[in-house]
């Protein structure tokens, strides 16, 4: 459905796209990943004929998209990083706008807007003027404009960026069950929301394409060590022992005192291996409590920060993750 | 097309933009009209006070035209707007089509409420018709052209402001040639300033003659400053 050959963007003498290539068949819910800066929104603004490559092409169901390109736009629907609202307009009129401007022919334009509205929950502020709508509303509306004319391809640049939590899931639902009939590409530098929605991911990094794989298969080759935060009440010295001690666990540190006479532990194992009941033994045969263990990282965590060229025992690393953790949740 | 003009022309009532400029319109328009009437009537000479009364309107009309022009397309990309109009299947020759009719219909209108004051000459003294079309003929075409500048200029900014003063300085500087060819002595300068100026060509309107060189030199004035803008687009893609 999409290809993509050989595709470079050079501003000036940096290349914002470094010869990147690959193919999204019918149906493929295609993740596209890595941090920002990485030319994740160029390719897909390529993609989408809003900007023209420096060499290589592109092509969406077939057609080239500098050599036909209203036949390949009037396949796609685009939901631009900044969703591409008039604010002045209101909701209905705008996606009228946006009605004609793709052609939609066929179609039967009210029924057609009212039901992509119920779809994204806009029925509500139809009559409503999008300047005054909240961001998770604008987003919405921007997702409408997206299906409007029930393009074959959906290009969702960050599709939940601005929106709570609540609004992630449903967003998240909406994009899976709209994927069941559609060719989605999606991009995102929030690990677990690619996780959850896409059957193969695309890392991109600094404009290269560093990896291109089904999640599970990105865990299993490039995968990281499975590393577990451990807090336990007991002396310090001993404890840390003990956990080197059990076979597997290739580094053992502490990383603070969340209370007194208790240590937290940063405990990193072996590839595929399970130290979670080792840890408990351990712990029962010194009689010192486990108060709380968990897995630090997902795995495909590991996989993104290998891949995109960050070190993850960086000083001040566990800080940073959790910093990262709670934008995570928050978002 | 149709769609970019409707919703441009729509948008000019619902920003102020459309009302800021028939305000100041209509304002200019009355007073010019009390004073080539009631003045022209005083001075018992009324139906000169038709020319009178365009030559103002011209002015004002040729200096306003940068409120038209200047968001035509610089507010869409500063707002990312011109990410749905070109990721959409519509070429850009539409798009910018459309948004100069846009523009070129609200100066139309603003003409059109000459046809008033023509209607008050008529009742009232002897109206020379072919004089009052030529007139707004040629105020049509020269707003053509400068509508086509200013979009021009808009296309090269995101800012509203930069655009309106750059139409602006544009729009003086198309007088600079009438200037110059008021001082110059020497005939073929004058010709010459003459030939490329827009303003020489408009006087030949005011009395009446329509000549088919002037009306393509306007139309392709238009269309010169109307591509330049697609040029300006699709480059900004490769850039």
């Amino acid at each position: 459905m999409i290809t993509v050959t050989n595709l470079t963007k050079k501003y000036g003498k940096k290349a914002a796209v470094d010869n990147i290539s690959f193919t999204v068949s019918e149906g493929e819910i295609v993740g596209f990943l890595g941090p920002n800066g990485a030319g994740k929104t160029t390719t897909m603004n390529i993609l989408t004929g809003y900007l023209s490559m420096t060499s290589g092409c592109a092509s969406v169901g077939g057609f080239d998209i500098l050599e036909s390109p209203n036949e390949a736009k009037s396949l796609i629907g685009y939901l631009p990083e900044h969703p591409p609202l008039y604010s002045d307009m209101t909701v209905d009129a705008y996606l009228k706008f946006v009605f004609s401007l793709k052609k939609c022919k066929g179609l039967d334009m009210k029924a057609h807007i009212a039901q992509i509205c119920d779809v994204v929950k806009l029925s509500d502020v139809r009559g409503r003027i999008i300047g005054h709508l909240s961001k998770g509303y604008q987003q919405r509306v921007g997702l409408a404009q997206a299906l409007i004319g029930n393009p074959p391809v959906l290009i969702l640049d960050e599709p939940t960026v601005g929106l709570d939590p609540r609004q992630i899931i449903e967003i998240r639902d909406l994009i899976k069950d709209l994927g069941k009939q559609r060719t989605v590409i999606l991009s995102s530098h929030i690990l677990p929301e690619v996780q959850a929605i896409c059957g193969r991911i695309i890392v991109i990094n600094r404009g290269r394409l560093v990896a291109d794989d089904s999640a599970e298969n990105l865990t299993r080759n490039a995968g990281g060590k499975p590393v577990y935060s451990v807090t336990i009440d007991g002396a310090e010295g001993q404890v840390i022992a003990a956990l080197r001690g059990i076979a597997g666990v290739t580094s053992v540190k502490r990383v603070a005192e969340p209370e007194k006479g208790t240590f937290e532990y940063l405990v990193e194992a072996e590839k595929d291996t399970d130290i979670r009941k080792a840890i408990f033994n351990v712990c029962v045969s010194l009689g010192t409590p486990l108060i709380e263990t968990h897995p630090v990282a997902s795995s495909l965590e590991d996989v993104f920060i290998n891949l995109t060229g960050g070190s993850r025992r960086a000083p001040g690393g566990k800080a940073k993750r959790s910093v990262r953790k709670r934008e995570e949740d928050d978002r | 097309m149709l769609t970019i003009f409707k919703r441009e022309f729509k948008t000019y009532f619902t920003s102020v933009i459309g009302y800021v400029f028939f305000t100041l319109f209509m304002i200019f328009y009355g007073v010019f009209f009390y004073v080539s009437i009631i003045g022209g009537e005083k001075s018992g000479i009324v139906s000169s006070g038709m020319s009178n009364f365009f030559g103002m309107i011209y002015f004002v009309l040729v200096l306003l035209v940068p409120v038209l022009t200047m968001r035509l397309l610089s507010e869409e990309r500063k707002q990312k707007t011109d990410q749905l109009l070109l990721t959409s299947p519509v070429g850009l020759g539409q798009i910018v089509t459309g948004k100069f009719l846009s523009a070129f219909a609200i100066y139309s209108i603003a003409v059109g409420t000459t046809a008033f004051f023509a209607i008050v000459i008529a009742a009232h003294g002897k109206l020379n018709f072919v004089e009052y079309i030529g007139m707004v003929v040629g105020i049509l075409l020269i707003g053509a052209a400068l509508i086509a500048v200013g979009e021009f200029i808009s296309a090269l900014t995101e800012s509203q402001v930069v655009a309106a003063f750059a139409t602006f300085g544009a729009i003086v500087l198309t007088f600079v040639p009438v200037l110059l060819s008021s001082i110059v002595s020497s005939s073929l300068l004058k010709t010459l300033l003459g030939l490329i100026s827009l303003h020489t060509r408009y006087t030949d309107f005011t009395s009446g003659i329509f000549d088919i060189s002037n009306i393509l030199f306007y139309i392709s004035f238009t269309a010169v400053f109307l591509f330049l803008t697609v040029r300006v687009m699709e480059r900004r893609r490769w850039s």
